[in-house]
């Protein structure tokens, strides 16, 4: 069973109060190790000189967005396994399908609560303890 | 609430009227978004390269109790925060993409019902916080005072007009806005979300 403090989460959202919000849920939630990239770009940068077991990412960006860092994420086998939750204000369903499509293991609809977020990450790595 | 006659300058225009908890986008010069506002706060963003604009029109929830207070992430914060990123998001995918671009007007907030505490107040501290937050400045702003108000933006010239409402206007506003802040429908974190696995 994962503990959450040790789980090592990237949040990547090119709007600091969307990366504060989640950072403040995810803290309530008992994780402590949490890596935020402020751009798809930043977040690749990261992600090759640091370890991170889970991504929660913005859709909509500037740079890169949130399905093409998934796609890219998803090309190289130190990190296609990676556990990738989408989280947007989209809810159209060829968009879910195509995310589907591309390797996302969850989607959360913003704004989203602390009880969502946990339901979400525990359907990806299993129940926190 | 008495019927506000169109200015002048909209008689040509197409008029789209932004309720509570909505926002529109539009690139066309003939359209103008309306909007009236007790404590709620309308946005109004525009790519000035593209000619893209936008309005949205909240009411933090949370706050119609007098002694709520208003955590910096919390529900209130996470409902506001995603109003704005919404209508900017709408904003930039028709617009240049891009965030430099972008230029606010806030409008709104005012304290219409002086027996409670400044919800408006609170709206206006939010969007000011947010806005600074994100690194956006401000180019105009309407807010705060004991009335309402009647927003127009026409959002491809980013041109804004205002209108202060009567008093017994205010009256009236400052209970619908309540009432439809309360209203389970209305609060984002109560509609079923989507269950995909």
């Amino acid at each position: 069973m994962p503990k959450a403090n040790n789980i090592q989460v990237m949040i990547v959202d090119d709007q600091p109060s969307m990366r504060g919000i989640c950072k403040y849920i995810l803290t309530q939630l008992g994780f402590v190790n949490i890596i935020e990239a402020k751009s798809g770009r930043d977040a690749l940068g990261k992600l090759e000189t640091t370890s991170v077991d889970l991504i929660i990412s913005d859709w909509n960006m500037d740079d890169i967005d949130g399905l093409t860092l998934l796609r890219v994420i998803r090309k190289y086998p130190r990190t296609q396994a990676l556990p990738f939750i989408m989280a947007t204000g989209r809810s159209d369903k060829e968009q879910v399908r195509e995310a589907i499509s591309s390797g996302v293991n969850n989607y959360v609809i913003k704004p989203y609560d602390a009880q969502t977020l946990k339901k979400r990450i525990e359907a990806v790595i299993g129940t926190l303890s | 609430m008495s019927n506000v006659s169109r200015p002048r300058e909209a008689l040509d225009s197409t008029v789209i009227v932004v309720q509570q908890g909505d926002y529109a986008v539009s690139l066309a010069a003939d359209v103008v978004f309306s909007t009236v506002l007790g404590s709620c706060i309308a946005a109004c963003v525009r790519d000035v390269v593209a000619g893209v604009g936008g309005m949205n029109h909240f009411l933090l929830p949370g706050q119609q109790a007098p002694q709520t207070p208003t955590p910096a992430y919390g529900e209130s914060a996470r409902y506001g925060a995603y109003a704005m990123e919404r209508l900017i998001n709408a904003v930039l995918v028709q617009g240049t993409g891009k965030k430099a671009n972008l230029e606010f007007k806030i409008f709104g907030g005012g304290r219409i019902n002086a027996a409670l505490s400044d919800i408006g107040g609170q709206n206006i501290t939010f969007v000011h916080d947010f806005l600074r937050t994100e690194g956006y400045a401000i180019a105009g702003e309407d807010v705060g005072g004991t009335w309402s108000r009647r927003v127009m933006f026409w959002p491809k010239a980013g041109r804004a007009m205002i209108k202060r409402l009567e008093s017994e206007d205010s009256a009236v506003i400052a209970r619908s806005e309540i009432a439809i802040a309360r209203r389970p429908e209305s609060r984002p974190n109560a509609r079923a979300d989507i269950e995909l696995f």
